[in-house]
């Protein structure tokens, strides 16, 4: 890729920060508050992305890596008494640490078995939200004390209670999210990551440690997916067994596929869809879910590099 | 109770959910064996099975045996049908693709369940058993109808077994799992033996539905834990090997009741499922099966 | 001195020996031709060379470390580089960044520390030059997997070039290549064998005759003769392992 298109690749993330950034000024209340946990959830999916999308690998449990992020933070506030920021510090450092661990026995296998053991995982960490309800209180969840709901930072007094902030908050974890992402993937690790996924077997055959590679691609998007939950937990003051099922691990497939795999921006673009998709579909029905179905099997069917993924084809040659 | 009366009850109770675990689980296995394909709905096929059980003793029948009867003929046809379009409307275009297949069946599953949440609503129901009789032991009175739920799915199994080894679909069915293209060079329809392949295994999950609709209730998210089950069984059972696939159902069947009377379910189910995952990792060829040199 | 060595190697699959106690050895700067009727037993040889595959007995020796045990990735930094005699690019990725991938490699390896960071602009010189010596620079900016066969041949070479391996095996390179495409390939074997080991498995018999300097004939996973070209021609066994093929 040459300079030129590599700054007009980055002065389109830069665009689409800034206009998130001017988008809470016509938005009305109620989707103000929307669309900073859509902004959440999408570096969840933009760190789901690094796995599925960049590296090839189709995880069926990254809620589980959200799920360390939400419980780390919210478990450490809740019982230890600890501080916003080290509990957000802490729990990314958590779920990297996790999606670590998980990757140096899952990633001895590939494919189905792959997903399935990711799923399995992602189960027992489900339950054991549930099991250890002493301390999670399992489906009924916690809430934050009101003690955690500020924090200062270099003099500054921040109150998480505040909408404003909050949406700020947000933007700032999403743009940080597209900027890292971005980077790595137009980087050394990015080529690595895309090599395996195109042809692993040439890639080791090249001199390249593919397990290595994917752990380390694991570990990120591990980490992404963790800092998403933990966020969630300390802007919304409230963790819960629901964030750890499997319905979340599904979400950030559907968003990822649906905004285009393998674009920096389609996990974006694909979680401001769909969550406004089932949203607007819960007004009518409590069978919302079935959204997610005929989406996931429309996708899989017909479109299955997504909307980014097309433009990609057609016109964008150089979209990352 | 003493041990000994308290031990049969519990394996007892552990054949009931051995006999239908094993007849979902061989459904999951027929068409992990030869479609190579994870189906991911296969516990929603299960909870279809019910819920048509549960609508035809109401609606149908005043009697529960001719009800019963009626919908262990109806629901698998039913849900046969289901299956059949599913894989030709979706699967087929995709190639069963393995890893799209299992993106495209998660779509199927929140498909029929929510489906099912619209037209038979959120409530659990009961199905009053097909008959009541009561058969006596020294120390407890057992249900007849469990009972007869281990006999009958003995008897399904054999049905099964006979197909399988002494027919000629079973012969087809055999050859398109050892060699697909071999199979095609010698004229086998491959793409019908799919079909056909995918609609049994989902015909046997709604069988198992109908024989325990009775005992346990009938709701629209009943299918995940036998799909959970079914994944555990046929893992260790080694992937796609029938035989040992109704070992492992017997084993894990049997353990669940008698593990769940002294540790907490949820500890059970974290440990099982933990050891499972390890076993698809290490002993990909199952726990009994024989590992490639 | 001999770069890479066999010692008694052997590899059989459900029964069948396709690589059965071969000794084997190859000098620094040498061509190594490898020739023999099909299911011989060489690609499985150079695969238990590369490491794609382990054999079930033998050592192999890469100058003077036993490498019997070691993976293929290590291998390949150690300097055994290997293509694939069933094409094996990268098809989703442009002409250039399948070079890039091999490039990437070799600049990492070049540079001071395991954590000095790769300069990009050095990768990009190093696929050009790839690219470059194989013919394939005007279409650097297509999907690998529009290519010509023939093209996508030279694209695996230059992938294999591009890590400038000192000794580099090549599996059937000319495999359905075109007349003007061997001559292509026979120019940029002469380019490049100043430098290099090469261990060449050809069917095209003119083609490794005018090349090797040297040739290891096989046969149903034995090594059935080994001299220069000249005698080999000669040979009577291998006549016979053809003819009766
Ligand atoms: N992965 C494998 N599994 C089973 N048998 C194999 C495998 N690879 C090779 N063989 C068998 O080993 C023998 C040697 O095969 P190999 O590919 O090494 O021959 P070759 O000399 O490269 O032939 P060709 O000239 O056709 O490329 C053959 O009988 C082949 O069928
Ligand atoms: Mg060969």
């Amino acid at each position: 890729m040459t300079r030129a298109t590599g700054r007009k690749s980055l002065v389109l993330h830069l665009g689409v920060v800034a206009l998130l950034f001017l988008l809470q000024f016509v938005l009305p209340e109620y989707h103000h508050l929307t669309v900073t946990r859509i902004m959440i959830l999408a570096v969840f999916a933009l760190g789901y992305n690094v796995l599925f999308g960049y590296t090839g690998l189709l995880s069926l449990g990254h809620a589980m890596f959200f799920a360390c992020g939400l419980y780390a933070a919210g478990l450490t506030v809740y019982h230890l008494g600890w501080d916003v920021l080290p509990a957000f510090l802490f729990a990314v450092a958590v779920a990297g640490a996790a999606a670590a661990a998980v990757g140096m026995i899952a990633l001895r296998t590939t494919g189905v078995a792959f997903m399935i053991v990711t799923l399995m995982f992602s189960q027992v960490v489900y339950l054991a939200t549930l099991y250890f309800s002493r301390y999670t209180r399992g489906d009924e969840g916690l809430v934050l004390p009101a003690r955690a709901r500020s924090f200062e930072l270099v003099g500054i007094h921040v109150n998480l209670a505040d909408p404003v902030t909050r949406y700020y908050i947000a933007l700032g974890l999403l743009a940080a999210g597209i900027l890292v992402v971005h980077r790595l993937v137009r980087s050394g690790t990015g080529r690595e990551w895309i090599a395996v996924r195109e042809n692993e077997s040439r890639t080791r055959m090249l001199g390249y440690n593919t397990f290595s590679i994917k752990l380390k691609a694991l570990t990120v998007s591990g980490a992404l997916s963790g800092a998403a939950g933990a966020a969630y937990a300390l802007l919304f003051a409230y963790v819960g067994s629901t964030f750890a099922s499997i319905q979340y691990s599904i979400d950030a497939l559907l968003f990822t596929l649906l905004g285009g795999a393998g674009t920096v921006l389609g996990p974006v673009l694909g979680s401001f869809i769909m969550f406004y998709l089932i949203d607007i579909f819960s007004e009518y029905t409590t069978a919302y879910l079935l959204a997610t179905g005929v989406v996931l099997i429309l996708l899989i069917l017909y479109f299955s590099v997504g909307i980014l993924g097309t433009l990609r084809r057609k016109w964008l040659h150089w979209l990352p | 109770m003493d041990l000994g009366p308290f031990l049969l009850l519990a394996s007892l109770e552990g054949l009931v959910q051995a006999a239908v675990l094993s007849l979902a689980a061989l459904g999951l296995c027929l068409v992990f064996g030869v479609l190579r394909v994870v189906n991911v709905a296969h516990g929603e096929f299960y909870m279809l099975g019910a819920v048509i059980a549960w609508w035809i003793s109401y609606a149908l029948f005043s009697h529960p045996l001719s009800g019963f009867v009626a919908a262990l003929i109806v629901a698998p046809v039913l849900v046969g049908g289901v299956a059949l379009a599913s894989e030709r409307l979706v699967l087929r275009r995709i190639g069963h693709n393995p890893e799209a297949t299992i993106v495209a069946t998660i779509g199927m599953l929140y498909v029929i369940q929510q489906g099912v949440l619209i037209l038979f609503g959120p409530d659990a129901r009961s199905i009053e058993p097909p008959f009541y009789f009561r058969i006596d032991f020294p120390w407890f009175g057992y249900s007849g109808y469990k009972l007869s739920v281990i006999l009958m799915a003995l008897g399904l199994l054999s049905v099964l077994w006979y197909v399988i080894s002494r027919t000629r679909l079973g012969l087809v069915m055999r050859a398109t799992q050892l060699d697909r293209e071999m199979a095609q060079a010698f004229g086998i329809p491959v793409d019908r033996v799919y079909g056909t392949v995918f609609a049994v295994g989902a015909m046997l999950a709604a069988v198992a539905a109908v024989l325990i609709a009775p005992i346990r209730q009938v709701h629209y998210l009943m299918g995940l834990d036998p799909l959970l089950m079914s994944f555990i069984v046929v893992i260790i059972g080694g992937l796609g090997s029938i035989r040992g696939t109704l070992f492992a159902a017997l084993l894990i069947g049997m353990s669940d009741g008698i593990i769940s009377m002294f540790f907490s379910p949820t500890l059970a189910k974290m440990v099982s499922t933990l050891l499972v995952a390890l076993v698809l990792i290490f002993r990909p060829e199952g726990l009994f099966g024989r590992r490639e040199p | 001195m001999s770069i890479l060595s066999t010692r008694d190697l052997s590899k059989s699959f459900g029964g069948i020996a396709a690589v059965d106690g071969v000794d084997f050895s190859v000098k620094e700067r040498e061509i190594r031709g490898i020739i023999g009727p099909n299911g011989a037993g060489k690609t499985t040889l150079v695969s238990l060379l590369s490491g794609r595959i382990r054999p079930d007995s033998g050592r192999i020796i890469y100058r003077g470390v036993d490498i019997t045990g070691s993976p293929s990735w290590k291998r390949v930094r150690l300097g055994i580089a290997y293509t694939f005699q069933i094409t094996s690019v990268y098809p989703g990725l442009t002409v250039y960044e399948n070079a890039a991938i091999g490039a990437q490699m070799r600049a990492r390896q070049e540079s001071a520390s395991r954590w000095a960071r790769v300069r990009e602009s050095h990768v990009e010189e190093i696929s050009r030059e790839c690219l470059r010596l194989t013919g394939l620079e005007s279409s650097w900016h297509k999907p690998a997997g529009e290519l010509a066969y023939g093209h996508q041949r030279l694209l695996e070479i230059a992938i294999g070039l591009a890590l400038d391996p000192p000794l580099l095996i090549l599996d059937e390179p000319t495999q359905g290549l075109s007349e003007s495409e061997i001559e292509e390939f026979i120019r940029l074997v002469g380019h490049i064998r100043v430098r290099k080991t090469i261990i060449l498995i050809e069917h095209n018999m003119p083609l490794v005759m005018a090349l090797a300097d040297r040739i290891t004939v096989m046969d149903q996973g034995r090594v059935l003769a080994e001299d220069d070209p000249a005698r080999i021609r000669q040979d009577r066994r291998v006549q016979e392992a053809y003819l009766g093929e």
